[in-house]
């Protein structure tokens, strides 16, 4: 009757889908250079503590949620403020440059691990600033009829740097030992670079579809944001989903514990599972255009009770290996950037950064709850307790799900 | 449109500048990191015999066989290519201060008993995988090599040449990441194959079997007649010191709050890391336990340390430090201090890193 409507609408669209904005691909080249210069400090960072300042990985573990709360707030301010000042594109700039001044800083704080944490704080509001703004950008620069193509074309590029930067890292280090300060300033280039390309080739645009509503932006307009039907129910199931999300860590960790993968091998399936998430992105995201983003999304959901599912019945086979990794990068390319496209088409354009600050916040906040829960129930039982429980969650969700919708088409 | 046209324009002409900055000084300052690396020198410290310092001296020309003087085993982190290649120098010998360079062993951390080694290496050329235990002989040839799964931590070998201990951090791949776990195995030096993960130990809590999922070892020290080990235990957020039988696989918590224990040559005393809490965050500071008397002395080394240290002989620990000064690359030193907090630390070594007596008599 209300709000389900999309959920079961096919969208008749002409075939070939409009071409992706030229800033979009802009967009994705900023991400892709700022993604190589986190990735080079973030995968060198552990040994760097280690091997050059002599602290633990325990020592920085304490870092960690401890700026949640921070980040999620800087994000969901920052947000309402680029749709406020209708300056997403300086607040992105905001948060990349925060990010990049944060790198050639590593070289100065030394030892004292205070400083170090404060830095990755530092660092991780920086992502928390930009990624609304950002994601607001993209989907002003799109259609309803490539929304999906436009954010597949982001995250494969945002991707692709991910792979790239440990690789650029060890070959600095391997090429000059332990010279990790070139690890630094190297990153701190490529960033500018990313900086670079979103400060000459991107602009503001303020509505790419005039038949879309238009609000005035205000704190009140932005709090009637939660009223809207589609958008508060989208929030509440991506929200949910997430919940039975188990972070990436685990089920990396249930997948060797399973299936008998030595633990060195590690960051071959971070690897394995990035390259699987290029190439699935954007036919994922033009199929979400084609049919249904909403269900393109659920169906994601449905990919990761495979990826849940296979260590617990199958063993010991590369093949397989393979295979999990393809349906876990599947699950990349067919939630994150289709839930923000979904997003965009559900709220007025003039609040979408607020918008996508609020639902990135919801889902990361239940990610968190998800984490607490897995590594609890892992405590308490085994992997296969807290995978089990994950499944039920999502079947549940699942099943509610197509009641409404088989309801709705019945009305 | 003809304005729009040579505004793009310019925007491309500026673009093209900004990468030419960026990757001309991203690029410059890699060729200075890696002529720098080339510059530093180890030279021993607090010493007047600086002069007598021969570091060029190739391994293959070691002289012929000397009677057993004491030496030092350490990582060399002053030079080039081969940053924490193994190095060993006289510490009373004839010559004294002479070095011998061994390239093809570089280490993170490294141990030497009963004539074999172990050394924790960072193989670069598998960045995927690229941690690895490295066993060598007391001629240092390379006997074994064992993938590892994660960052090197702490690595031991027993009196006897026998056995040998390795912790890493696993979990370790995302500076972002919470969960950071410590896997410790003892392996078969002989064979070069992996025993048993310190995971599968029975640990006994006053004579009551105890087990948890979060159990985390780390820092296995070997008594003198190789058929036990100390090692560290955490569980709840406690720290235990756990004895252990390498035959059966039984072990005892000994006491609360040893972490990383060294046990001297003549096992009478362990020395270990002292927790300290400041706030939320831990920081630890050099101890040593008398096991007859159980006493704890603190060390007068002002700095935090973190790390499994090394007994000089029954009387002295050694451990190494970085030094940090502001505009200055920091530099690593190895420094020797009395085991009853007698006197302050002296520097032994620059650009040492993981001493360790080495023992030619073997």
């Amino acid at each position: 009757m209300y709000a389900l409507d999309w959920l079961s609408r096919r969208r008749s669209r002409q075939t070939d889908s409009k071409k992706v904005s030229s800033t979009v691909w802009s967009l994705g080249f900023t991400s892709l250079f700022t993604d190589i210069s986190s990735e080079m400090v973030s995968c060198i960072l552990p040994l760097y503590f280690i091997a050059q300042l002599g602290l633990t990985p325990i020592q920085f573990g304490f870092v960690d949620g401890l700026y949640q709360g921070v980040t999620a707030l800087s994000r969901i301010a920052t947000g309402f403020l680029a749709d406020r000042w209708r300056k997403h594109k300086e607040v992105a700039l905001l948060g990349y440059g925060l990010s990049a001044l944060c790198k050639p800083a590593f070289l100065f704080v030394g030892h004292a691990w205070e400083a170090v944490a404060m830095l990755i704080a530092l660092d991780r509001t920086g992502k928390g600033i930009r990624t609304a703004p950002r994601d607001a950008l993209i989907s002003l620069y799109s259609d309803k009829d490539n929304l999906g193509a436009s954010f597949g074309v982001h995250r494969a590029l945002d991707a692709v740097g991910a792979v790239i930067g440990p690789g650029a890292a060890f070959l600095i280090l391997s090429h000059a030992p332990r010279a990790f300060d070139a690890v630094f300033v190297a990153s701190f280039c490529l960033a500018i670079i990313g900086l670079g390309i979103l400060a000459l080739f991107v602009d503001n645009r303020d509505h790419a579809d005039p038949k879309r509503p238009v609000v005035v932006v205000s704190l009140k307009a932005a709090a009637h944001l939660v009223k809207e039907k589609q958008f508060l129910f989208l929030v509440i199931i991506s929200g949910l989903l997430s919940v039975c999300t188990m972070s990436d860590s685990f089920i990396y960790l249930g997948a060797q514990h399973q299936l008998n993968i030595p633990a060195r091998f590690f960051p071959l399936l971070y690897l394995g599972t990035s390259l699987f998430y290029v190439f699935f992105s954007i036919p994922f995201g033009r199929l979400a255009d084609h049919t249904s983003r909403f269900a393109v999304f659920v169906g994601g959901h449905v990919l990761l009770l495979g990826v849940y599912a296979m260590p617990l019945l199958l063993h010991d086979n590369g093949l397989f290996v393979l295979l999990l990794l393809a349906l876990f990068g599947a699950y990349f390319a067919a939630t994150d950037g289709v839930l923000m496209a979904q997003a965009a088409e559900v709220m007025p354009s003039s609040l979408c950064a607020s918008g996508m600050a609020l639902l990135a916040t919801v889902t990361n906040t239940a990610r968190l709850l998800s984490s607490v829960i897995a590594g609890w129930l892992w405590n308490r039982g085994n992997i296969a307790t807290s995978k089990i429980f994950m499944m039920s969650l999502t079947l549940a969700i699942l099943m509610v799900l197509i009641r409404r919708k088989v309801t709705v088409s019945h009305d | 449109m003809t304005k729009q046209k040579s505004n793009t324009h310019s925007r491309r002409v500026a673009f093209v500048w900004l990468c030419v900055i960026c990757v001309t000084a991203a690029g410059s300052y890699f060729l200075f990191a890696r002529h720098r690396t080339s510059l530093q020198k180890v030279s021993p410290v607090d010493e007047p015999s600086v002069s007598t310092v021969s570091p060029q001296l190739p391994a293959t020309t070691q002289p012929a066989r000397r009677i057993p003087t004491r030496r030092l085993l350490f990582c060399d982190l002053s030079t080039n290519a081969h940053q924490g290649r193994l190095a060993t120098v006289d510490l009373n010998g004839p010559r004294e201060h002479e070095l011998h360079f061994y390239d093809q062993l570089v280490c993170m951390r490294a141990d030497f008993r009963g004539g074999n080694g172990i050394c924790l290496h960072m193989n670069l050329n598998n960045p995927l995988s690229p941690n690895e235990a490295v066993i060598f002989d007391k001629e240092f040839r390379i006997k074994h090599v064992i993938p590892l799964a994660g960052v090197a931590s702490r690595t031991r070998v027993s009196p006897n040449g026998e056995w040998g201990a390795v912790t890493v951090f696993t979990g370790v791949n995302s500076y972002a990441s919470s969960r950071m776990s410590t896997k410790t195995t003892v392996i078969d030096i002989q064979t070069g194959t992996t025993l048993f993960d310190l995971e599968d130990l029975v640990v006994r809590n006053k004579g009551v079997v105890f087990k948890q999922p979060d159990f985390n070892f780390w820092g296995v020290t070997f008594t003198k007649d190789s058929r036990y080990f100390y090692a560290t235990l955490s569980t709840g957020g406690r720290i235990y010191l756990i004895k252990a039988n390498l035959a059966t696989l039984q072990a005892d918590v000994i006491c609360e709050n040893i972490e990383c224990p060294s046990l001297s040559p003549d096992n009478a005393r362990i020395a270990f890391k002292k927790r300290s809490l400041s706030g939320k965050r831990p920081t630890w500071h050099l101890a040593v336990l008398n096991l007859a008397t159980l006493k704890e002395t603190l060390l007068p080394e002002p700095e935090p340390i973190d790390q499994q240290v090394q007994w000089y002989d029954n009387h002295h620990v050694m451990y190494a430090l970085p030094e940090f000064i502001v505009g200055k690359p920091v530099i690593m030193y190895t420094k020797i201090i009395a085991a009853d907090g007698s006197s302050p630390f002296k520097k032994l070594l620059s650009n040492a890193d993981s001493p360790v007596i080495f023992h030619e008599a073997y």
